[in-house]
Order: structure tokens, then C-alpha cells, then sequence
């Protein structure tokens, strides 16, 4: 196997055809990569070749989550976001949700 | 991508009905040719046209020159090693013109 | 390692690709969804990544607005209004399996940086779709794909498995009809013709598109008058 990615053709379970409307926060992503791509950070290409380097753990998260996991590495090599940044807004974030839930 | 403004490549080596080998090669990063058909022999169903190459592409590169990219036609039976189900069965993907080996009848 | 050294390790483990040293299949985490709430870390990690992007004004609030009104305005109308044209129009079906961006185009749909391959299911093959290494998808015409062509399990066995594949979504095939799978592995995007179903003969336009889903378009199913 060339990489994690490369799975075509491998032995796997069966397939859970149930439709099931995206969640907010998978469409919510959807449209910031979207954004970014508009505004020339990076394309398809770039983010595919980030979701391939992801490790063989992080390849086990499903399909929205892996984006997140890539998209960070990729906005991270671009210098346009840290990790860092994004896990201290999450912290202000979730404080903000304890106070006022 | 497909910008039509962009200079085109030479022209392409392959036409429909052609039999070509898919090269055997583990180059490393972003590519597009799936390890199950490297190898393997199929037919060219049609030229697709010449886009940006999207393995150059992938780390920041313009991808120019663009490269020729194939449908080519497998049979199933010849891909995998039990392959259930009639002979008939075929599999189709896109390739390009780089990872083709030209096989003479 | 030079290529001399080289040989064909496909052709050696064709019967035992796919499986780990002790025989067993690969064990693919489940890939279907999870009932996340807002302070989960994947939705809020998203929170965070737009609120920074856009207070550094990498991106606009309005371009992801944009992207999410794109999303809520695809769904199967687009996808349905191509094949009921298809099935109507002999001249504009010859068009659309020959250029299918070009043909998508005169209904005004555009196909951004892909272009369109149109396969038609007879009476002699039935196609199938699926793009193993991510999940390449007609998202201009079809909007989001759905979280199956996704899942690892489909991408795996959609290309060695594709009658065991369609038994699983009720799909059974006549004899005499091959199966054609197709990965959607570079610059190409596909739609499946569904065969008009036998008996649909006298219905109308808006009739025939009551027939059609989303399913149809990418080979997994196949339209029915029940």
C-alpha cells in the first residue's frame, strides 16, 4: 500500500447505506475549505496530498474528521493558522459555552 | 484542472484500443494511480484531455506542463486474483499518460 | 532501491492483497456518524478555525455563506433534470454521453475544475461509481456525497466486490448484464444514466423525475415504478 489512503481493492466490512443529513459542523467545514481554496490557500491537490500524510491513527477517524486533521496541517504549513491558535480559541470557546450554558 | 489557456504537452502517445501496461512504480507522495492496478494490462476506452499535473500540483508547483490522462479498461478477472463474477466485468480508470507502458499485441 | 532490482510484488500477492499477515481481513474503523454536540472537539474545533480565518480576514463570512448556500441549493433536481432530458431527447442523450460537460452546460450547470463522464446503463452493463482513494463526486451537479461513498468499506470494495457491493444496497442484476465499475481516481467526474424503467413509457416529464434519486446517478440503485 502506497499509503493509508490507497485502499482500493482491500478486504472490508459491510457498508451502512443509511442517508444521513450532514451535520452543521461538516457542512460549516465544507464551506471554510471551500472559502480558503477561493482566496488561493492552497486547492485540492494540496489538501489531498495532507489527508495521504496523515498518520495510520488519524486515517481510522471518519471522513469530516480526517478533513479537520489535514486541513490543520495545511493551513499550519501555510502559515495561516497554528495549531496552537485554533486549540487556544477552542479553550476560550468552550469556557464561553460553561458560562453562559 | 483544466485551464484552456494553458500551453498544451506534445501530442498523446495512445489512442482508443490500445494496449497498455500500467507501470509498476512507488514513487513517493501525491499521486493519482492506485497500487491494485499497477501492473496490470488494460485497453484505452478514450483520451481525456490534457490537464494540470495534479502530482506536482500537490506541493505548491504550477503543474505545467500538463499531462495526458486516459480512460483505460480492465477486465476484472484479470485485476484480482478471485474475482467473482462473469468475465464480462470490467473496471475503468483514469491514468496518466506518465504511469503507461505501450504493450505491443 | 533501483528499478533493475524491481519486481512485481501485485502479481505475487494478488491472492493475499487486502489481508494481514495472519489471514484476516483489515479492520476498518466504523466510519458512520457520531452524535456530536456543539462542545464536541471536531465541531469546535471547526468553530474556532472559521472564527480565526475570518477575524485575520483570510476568508470573508460572505464566501462561506456563499458555500453554504451552494450546499442547501444541490440536491437531486439538477441530477434529475439531465437524465429525464437524457431519456426524453435521443438527440441530447447522444450529446451527453458523448461531452458531458459540454451537454450539462446547455442546462446552464457547470462542472468547475472537472469535467463530466456520462455512463449509461443497458440492458447489456450496469455501472457503478466510486473514487478509492478519497471521494471524487459530482458536487456541482449532486451536491454532498453521501457518507457511503465516503466510507472506507465502499472505497475498498466497491472495485473487487461491486455484485456484493450492490446486493447490499438491494440491488440485484439480470444475468447477462457486466458490471462496470469506474474510479474516479483524477480529473474526471461521473453520472450514471439510469435505463428509463420499463413502463414509464406514457409518463411526463415531471412523472419520470418522481423516479429518479440520488442513488440512481451514482450506480448503486437502479429507478422502479414501485
Amino acid at each position: 500500500m502506497s499509503g493509508n489512503h490507497d485502499i482500493g481493492g482491500l478486504q472490508a466490512g459491510p457498508i451502512n447505506t443509511d442517508e444521513g443529513d450532514p451535520e452543521p459542523w461538516q457542512k460549516m467545514l465544507t464551506a471554510v475549505y471551500g472559502a480558503l481554496v477561493s482566496r488561493g490557500h492552497g486547492n485540492v491537490d494540496q489538501l489531498r496530498r495532507h489527508l495521504e500524510a496523515l498518520s495510520k491513527e488519524q486515517y481510522e477517524l471518519p471522513y469530516y474528521e480526517r478533513w479537520v486533521e489535514a486541513m490543520c496541517n495545511l493551513m499550519e504549513e501555510k502559515g495561516l493558522l497554528t495549531r496552537e491558535e485554533i486549540a487556544n480559541r477552542m479553550t476560550a470557546l468552550k469556557a464561553e459555552m460553561e458560562n453562559t450554558g | 484542472m483544466n485551464d484552456a489557456s494553458l500551453p498544451e504537452p506534445s501530442d498523446p502517445l495512445y489512442k482508443i484500443g490500445d494496449i497498455v501496461r500500467i507501470k509498476v512504480a512507488h514513487p513517493p507522495g501525491h499521486r493519482r494511480t492506485p497500487d491494485y492496478i499497477k501492473g496490470k494490462t488494460g485497453t484505452i476506452e478514450r483520451y481525456c484531455g490534457a490537464f494540470i499535473n495534479p502530482e506536482e500540483r500537490a506541493y505548491g508547483f504550477d503543474g505545467i506542463p500538463k499531462k495526458h490522462l486516459y480512460r483505460v479498461r480492465f477486465d476484472q478477472s484479470q485485476i484480482w486474483g478471485h474475482y467473482d463474477g462473469p468475465e464480462e466485468d470490467t473496471l475503468d480508470l483514469e491514468i496518466y499518460e506518465h504511469w503507461l507502458e505501450g504493450k505491443s499485441l | 532501491m533501483s528499478s533493475n532490482d524491481e519486481h512485481e510484488h501485485e502479481h505475487e500477492h494478488d491472492h493475499d492483497h487486502g489481508h494481514k499477515e495472519d489471514g484476516s481481513p483489515l479492520n476498518y474503523a466504523d466510519d458512520s456518524r457520531h452524535d456530536y454536540d456543539e462542545a464536541s472537539h471536531y465541531p469546535l474545533i471547526t468553530e474556532a478555525i472559521r472564527q480565526l480565518l475570518i477575524e485575520k480576514e483570510i476568508v470573508k463570512t460572505g464566501d462561506v455563506q456563499e458555500r453554504l448556500d451552494f450546499m442547501d441549493s444541490r440536491g437531486i433536481e439538477l441530477g434529475a433534470e439531465i437524465v429525464v432530458k437524457a431519456w426524453t431527447d435521443p438527440d441530447y442523450k447522444a450529446r451527453l454521453l458523448k461531452d458531458g460537460t459540454a451537454a450539462v452546460a446547455e442546462l446552464d450547470i457547470p462542472m468547475a475544475d472537472a469535467e463530466l463522464v456520462v455512463v449509461e446503463n443497458t440492458n447489456d452493463v450496469h455501472n457503478l461509481i466510486v473514487c478509492t482513494l478519497c471521494s471524487c463526486y459530482p458536487r456541482t451537479i449532486l451536491g454532498l456525497p453521501p457518507d457511503w461513498y465516503k466510507s472506507k468499506n465502499y472505497r475498498s470494495r466497491a472495485v473487487n466486490e461491486p455484485r456484493a457491493v450492490l446486493r447490499e444496497f438491494g440491488t440485484n442484476l439480470p444475468d447477462g448484464v457486466a458490471v462496470r465499475v469506474h474510479d474516479s481516481n483524477a480529473d474526471m467526474r461521473y453520472l450514471v444514466l439510469p435505463a428509463r424503467p420499463v413502463g414509464s413509457e406514457k409518463m411526463n416529464e415531471a412523472e419520470l423525475t418522481e423516479l429518479i434519486t440520488r442513488d440512481n446517478l451514482v450506480g448503486a440503485t437502479i429507478p422502479s415504478l414501485a
